[in-house]
């Protein structure tokens, strides 16, 4: 492949990543109000909490944040409490396209996570979960390692996540930011 | 079958063996290095290793810059901020740490600290998350057979605040020399040698089991549980066998190495939090949950608990063992390696003879899914299956 046919395969795996952490963000805002597991995770976080998931440099994040009123999705926050930085694009689409799940992504040193371990811990089994509602039972059977039993159904999910896509109802709050690169020391 | 992608790395260089120890100062020397800070504790001062460290650097006439001996059994944040401190107000240029996982892993953080100009380790927790920072030459003496720290990327560091083992994973750990000599671990007694050489045998078994498993964690991991399995309880029986002696501490650091590239799994998370919950010192603790772990893990990694009869028990009985029943005949094997070093020293097999009651369990388990260790676990285990695991250990 030359430079501009990779560069175009680069763009749309960002476009396509930068989709998925949007559905990613809505199936775990949803989940965390009906999904016992998923809310017990979320309630268990001290107020405030950030989380920040990026793919790389200049390429799409996701930064999620326990706000008063639940989960909120913020375009950018000066110091996340956890980072889940992926290496690079290509790793973190791996695990965006459901080709391998977080487990096994932490096993190939795909991401470094700065914070601490615990805390990542939680969110790494919420993405789990979330993971089982999104991706269809063939792919969840290859990339986790048990299926968790599903609390509602994943049609029901997804028509939330349609209905609230349509009212805004998961805009990013805060300056929009989103590709800002999260570096390390 | 080979990974779709491994990483591995094993930079130290090992000084093993006959006078191993007098070597260190020339290694140092030869690095530019003049004023080390030295990390101890108490224990040592008392059996007398300590003062033949110190000797040999005064016999080569190297100065110790700071020395401070004052490491508690479970390493903390404060300690390490501490001893950082007194690193930069004695400009000492490199480390020199003498003790057990507790004296190794005060060292890591105080390398972490000072290589990125830090004063707090809370704010540098993560995994591969730091840079490489300024160089501090670090050298481990290890003084246990055990926690394989010497050859580790991994510190574990207690957070005081929360009752929380924090882990540290970063490439950047690893100290560049490892001294290992028998003079070190020869007046370790019986029951410290049995329950530490378990740790050793606990890192390579979940090296070669869990997640993050490679072709070389696989043969260090191998190497390790064979040098072990033949030496333990040689060396818990007669502690003045140096044969057995070095053999336990270089099985120990090969299974370091081998679970520093392949990580650990549901042991290890269990025995963290026991650590952090209960005060269960390490090594007891996984000499009680390593055959229960196994156990849980059978059914996704039973074959594999297969092929290490081989080096568990030997060729002629892997070879007289049917294949579909060499993974339990090697959980028995450990039960039974397990029962030998009870008879012998009275080391503890269940939580029970380890002061863990039942109104621990919910926090332990608690604390042990969020342990890092868990994650690469072959199996997955929530707080249900954790306390299960407890309750069969108990």
């Amino acid at each position: 492949m030359g430079t501009s046919g990779r560069k175009l395969m680069r763009g749309t795996k960002k476009v396509i990543s930068s989709a998925v952490l949007y559905f990613l963000y809505c199936g775990f805002y949803e989940l965390s109000k009906s999904d016992s597991r998923v809310k017990a995770e979320v309630d268990s976080w001290k107020q405030g909490m950030t989380y920040c998931l990026t793919c790389g440099e200049n390429c799409p994040s996701l930064t999620i944040r326990k706000g008063k009123n639940g989960l909120e999705r913020v375009s950018h926050v000066e110091n996340p409490d956890v980072v889940f930085a992926f290496k690079n694009l290509e790793k973190a689409f791996l695990v965006l396209t459901g080709r391998q799940g977080v487990a096994n992504a932490y096993a190939s040193h795909s991401f470094a996570l700065r914070g601490d371990i615990a805390n990542g811990m939680s969110f790494a089994r919420c993405v789990d979960l979330v993971e089982r509602y999104l991706f269809p039972p063939v792919i969840t059977n290859h990339i986790l390692k048990e299926n968790p039993k599903k609390q509602c159904s994943s049609i029901v999910l997804y028509m939330k996540i349609i209905g609230g896509t349509v009212v805004f109802k998961y805009k990013a709050v805060g300056e929009n930011c989103s590709k800002k690169a999260i570096k390390f020391n | 079958m080979l990974p779709k992608y491994y990483e591995f790395q094993h930079g130290s260089k090992i000084l093993s063996g006959l006078f191993a120890l007098e070597n260190l100062p020339l290694e140092l020397k030869n690095m530019g290095l003049k004023a080390p800070l030295l990390l101890s504790d108490r224990g040592l001062q008392k059996s007398g290793a300590l003062e033949l460290v110190l000797s040999v650097f005064k016999e080569n006439s190297m100065e110790i810059g700071c020395m401070d001996i004052d490491i508690p059994a479970d390493s903390s944040l404060e300690c390490v901020n501490k001893i950082a401190n007194e690193y930069k107000l004695y400009e000492c240029d490199c480390i020199v740490a003498v003790g057990g996982g507790s004296v190794i892993d005060t060292a890591k953080g105080v390398r972490m600290v000072l290589s990125q100009d830090g004063s707090d380790i809370e704010a540098l927790a993560g995994c591969e998350a730091l840079s490489r920072g300024k160089a501090v030459p670090f050298a481990a003496v290890p003084t246990t057979s055990g926690t394989g720290s010497e050859a580790t990327i991994v510190a574990v560091i207690r957070n005081n605040v929360t009752n929380v083992k924090m882990e540290y994973i970063s490439y950047y750990l690893q100290p560049d020399i490892a001294v290992i000599d028998v003079r070190m671990t020869e007046t370790l007694p019986p029951k410290l040698t049995a329950s530490t050489g378990m740790d050793a045998l606990c890192h390579a078994i979940e090296a070669y089991t869990c997640l993050q498993k490679n072709p070389i964690s696989d043969a260090y991991a191998a190497a390790a549980i064979k040098m072990i399995s033949e030496n333990l309880v040689k060396a818990t029986k007669n502690g003045g066998d140096k044969q057995a002696r070095l053999a336990m501490a270089n099985g120990s650091m090969m299974a370091g190495a081998a679970f520093s590239n392949s990580m650990v799994g549901i042991v290890h998370a269990i025995g963290h939090a026991l650590g952090g919950v209960c005060h269960v010192p390490h090594a007891v603790a996984m000499a009680i949950l390593l055959p229960y772990g196994m156990e849980y893990n059978y059914t996704k990694c039973g074959d594999l608990y297969g092929e290490l009869l081989l080096y568990l028990a030997g060729a002629d009985e892997y070879a007289s063992t049917p294949a579909d029943e060499r993974g339990k005949k090697s959980i028995a094997c450990v039960k039974k390696l397990l029962k030998k070093l009870n008879s012998l020293t009275g080391l503890p097999l269940k939580l029970s003879d380890a002061d863990v009651t039942r109104e621990d369990f919910d926090a332990v388990a608690q604390a042990a899914i969020n342990d890092g260790a868990m994650i690469v676990n072959p199996r997955a285990a929530g707080i249900e299956e954790v306390k299960s695991i407890m309750e069969k250990a108990f």
